[in-house]
């Protein structure tokens, strides 16, 4: 069984291909003409988008154009040309030299581990490192603007954003500023979220309920932070406040736990 | 052109090679190009990835911009914001090659999809092409892996979040997360080093991987010849198809370039300058609904549908929520999808009796069977991702979404795979009844 056994042979029209190659080459043109004379910005993008798609499908109608013009397409039945294993697997012949195995082998380890030993430089210690912020007794919160906070400045039933001022960049050290309804004292908790790290940025003022948009872990803003509801296993750690010489928010200290989801 | 080809010849003697080759035959169901649309939106990644490359920033230094993005003229941006920005609005074609390379991405995972749908069902992966499955396997993860790190890049909000919840994914790891987390990192979140070495990730390592592993997988097609679904002039002996030259090589080239007119037709009408409207990644913001992209909502469903009591701390390590939803979940179901083929292989043992034909699905209730349970499963899951929609449309809780489509995500997969196996095995014996004796499958 050398030769193939059966051929079909298929001749499809010619002309619906041809025609698909014109329209295509018309459109492309039409829409680039059309995106330079009318349009910017991102009505342009989608035309020249368009084009480019025209352009791409004439291409397809004129492929096929010309295979068909020069072929007939064939469906054929022919002996599959399978893999045939032999009886005998491959053999290297170190079979009996045990030692070979063993001293690649002890090549191979010595490698990985001169290989392994560079990937050490590219992070530091996890500890302390990954849950440090920059509070410390005495330093200020500030707004995401930089502006120092009494306590009446915020209005009974709102939240809002706080940074150290010794490290208004560190991202660690984000807190949230809560004044709950009919309380005269703003409360501050850690911004980001204990289950995986985002924003805690919602706030439900009748509920006094701090939300994280992100998996909607629920924290209790009038109950140091407890969990609601949701993914997260750790409360949201509050930061002990108190009021400087100038009347303006202070930290009494750093959160009352580590902040942000826990290692493994 | 004979001189050239003589010359070649002469010195390369390609001639009985090549002619074997393109006498290779390629089966004709449409079904058996769905492989070929993946390979082909991964030529347009790669065209258009190496464009969007010599434009892009990979770096968090902040920078102000000017350009022609009016809502953030002037602004202070991280730097990598900035280049995909002005990529977007002030180079000429760079929107449309972002779009273009978004779109690819997406048919990319789709037809990668598919085309696994499509053979876990007829059976492909048995025996002898189980290696094929398994190279398909590390080929799925590579390409889910390369478009989290692309969408991490712009370092918008959306990816600025991901990369914080990426953080938290290796963090979660029981003993040694934290080393995890600072190696990859560098330092606390963000640091400075995490989109260098993630651009690396994406331009470099990831291509380079799945270049590697798509010819190996290509290599074993060929080695190994197509199956062919069951028909006349069929068999473990015979192949019935398209000759790779002239047939299939006016198909494929044809598929390539319909290939790549859908992706642009998809971004002439589906824009995405989703980066403007997220803005910069800002540690004080986040933004609700923030979602990944389809394909890894399964994760995000796991990571919102799975509650905190869950969590506990045994010998010194702690078990939480992103190492379930990041980590096990997604080893549990490609290491499912690797056994599977071995599974298979025992369930079905004596009652497979051919190498390279097609098995309908009906006549696997198993396999079906539990091939729709996964899927769906998984799909329950990524609805589940979007549960503060649900409780919005039902004025419920979060919560109560929660236990509720929980519930649902796990009954629903399991009341499914028995109806489908029951209504199979049904379907198989009334079969096997009907037929006449001379064409009963040999006796298990």
């Amino acid at each position: 069984m050398d030769e193939e056994q059966n051929v079909f042979e298929t001749r499809p029209p010619r002309r619906g291909y041809a025609g698909g190659a014109v329209v295509a080459l018309a459109v492309a043109i039409g829409a680039t003409v059309w995106a330079y004379v009318e349009y910017v910005g991102a009505a342009r993008v989608s035309l020249l988008a368009l084009a480019l798609a025209a352009v791409c499908f004439g291409v397809a109608f004129t492929i096929l154009l010309a295979f068909r013009s020069a072929f007939a397409f064939s469906t054929v039945q022919a002996p599959r040309p399978t893999p045939t294993p032999t009886e005998a697997p491959i053999d290297f012949g170190v079979g009996a030299r045990r030692g070979f195995v063993a001293l690649l082998g002890t090549a191979a380890a010595s490698l990985i581990a001169i290989v392994l030993l560079p990937l050490r430089s590219l992070g530091g210690a996890p500890r302390p490192t990954l849950h440090a912020t920059a509070w410390r007794r005495g330093v200020r919160l500030l707004t995401v603007d930089g502006a120092p906070l009494r306590p009446q400045d915020l209005a009974p039933g709102s939240a809002t954003p706080v940074v150290a001022s010794t490290a208004p960049d560190d991202a660690n050290s984000i807190a949230v500023l809560v004044r709950l309804r009919g309380s005269p004292t703003p409360r501050a908790y850690s911004r980001i979220c204990t289950h995986s790290g985002c924003a805690v940025s919602m706030f439900r003022t009748a509920e006094s309920q701090l939300v994280c948009p992100c998996h909607y872990s629920v924290f209790d803003a009038a109950n140091g932070g407890e969990i609601l509801s949701g993914p997260a296993s750790q409360a949201l750690p509050e930061l002990p406040l108190t009021v400087d010489a100038d009347g303006f928010l202070v930290a009494d200290g750093d959160f009352d736990r580590p902040i942000g989801p826990r290692c493994g | 052109m004979s001189r050239l080809g003589r010359a070649l010849e002469d010195r390369l003697a390609l001639r009985a090679p090549l002619r074997h080759a393109l006498r290779r035959l390629f089966p004709g169901s449409w079904s058996f190009l769905l492989g070929e649309v993946t390979l082909f939106s991964f030529v347009a990644l790669l065209l258009s990835g190496v464009y969007l490359a010599l434009f892009y920033r990979p770096s968090l230094a902040p920078v102000v911009y000017h350009g022609s993005a009016t809502s953030f003229a002037g602004a202070t941006v991280p730097d990598a914001f900035a280049s995909v920005l002005a990529l977007s609005s002030d180079l000429r074609f760079g929107l449309v090659v972002r779009r273009f390379h978004h779109f690819a991405a997406h048919l990319f995972i789709a037809s990668l999809l598919l085309h696994a749908a499509r053979v876990y069902f007829t059976g492909a992966f048995k025996r002898p092409r189980e290696l094929t499955w398994w190279i398909g396997l590390a080929l799925f993860a590579l390409a889910l892996i390369n478009g989290f790190t692309g969408y991490c890049l712009p370092f918008d909000l959306r990816g600025g979040s991901a990369l914080r919840m990426m953080m938290t994914t290796l963090e979660s790891v029981p003993w040694i997360g934290g080393w995890l987390a600072t190696l990859a990192f560098g330092a606390p979140f963000p640091g400075h080093a995490i989109l260098g070495r993630l651009y690396i990730a994406h331009v470099f390592i990831g291509p380079a991987l799945l270049v590697i592993f798509i010819a190996a997988h290509l290599y074993l097609v060929v080695r190994l010849t197509h199956t062919n679904y069951p028909g006349l002039g069929r068999s473990d002996r015979t192949e019935v198809g398209a000759r790779m030259w002239p047939d299939q090589t006016a198909r494929s080239t044809t598929l390539l370039f319909l290939v790549f007119g859908t992706i642009a037709l998809l971004s002439a009408f589906f824009p995405v300058e989703a980066v403007a409207i997220y803005g910069p990644f800002q540690s004080v913001s986040s933004y609700a609904p923030l979602s990944p992209d389809w394909f890894l909502m399964w994760i995000e469903g796991a990571f919102r549908l799975l509650p905190g009591q869950l969590d506990f701390h045994f010998l010194g390590a702690n078990f939480t929520n992103p190492f379930y939803g990041a980590v096990l979940l997604p080893l549990g179901v490609f290491a499912a999808c690797a056994v599977y083929p071995l599974v298979d292989a025992r369930i079905y043992r004596g009652q497979i009796t051919s190498e390279h034909l097609l098995e309908h699905w009906t006549e696997r209730p198993f396999r079906t069977a539990f091939g729709v349970t996964g899927l769906l499963f998984l799909v329950l899951l990524s609805v589940g991702a979007r549960n503060e929609a649900m409780a919005a449309s039902l004025s419920l809780e979060v919560w109560q979404v929660n236990v509720a489509w929980g519930i649902v995500t796990v009954a629903a997969p399991s009341t499914i795979f028995v109806i489908v196996l029951a209504a199979l095995g049904w379907l198989r014996r009334r079969r096997a009844r009907s037929m006449p004796a001379e064409y009963q499958p040999p006796a298990a």
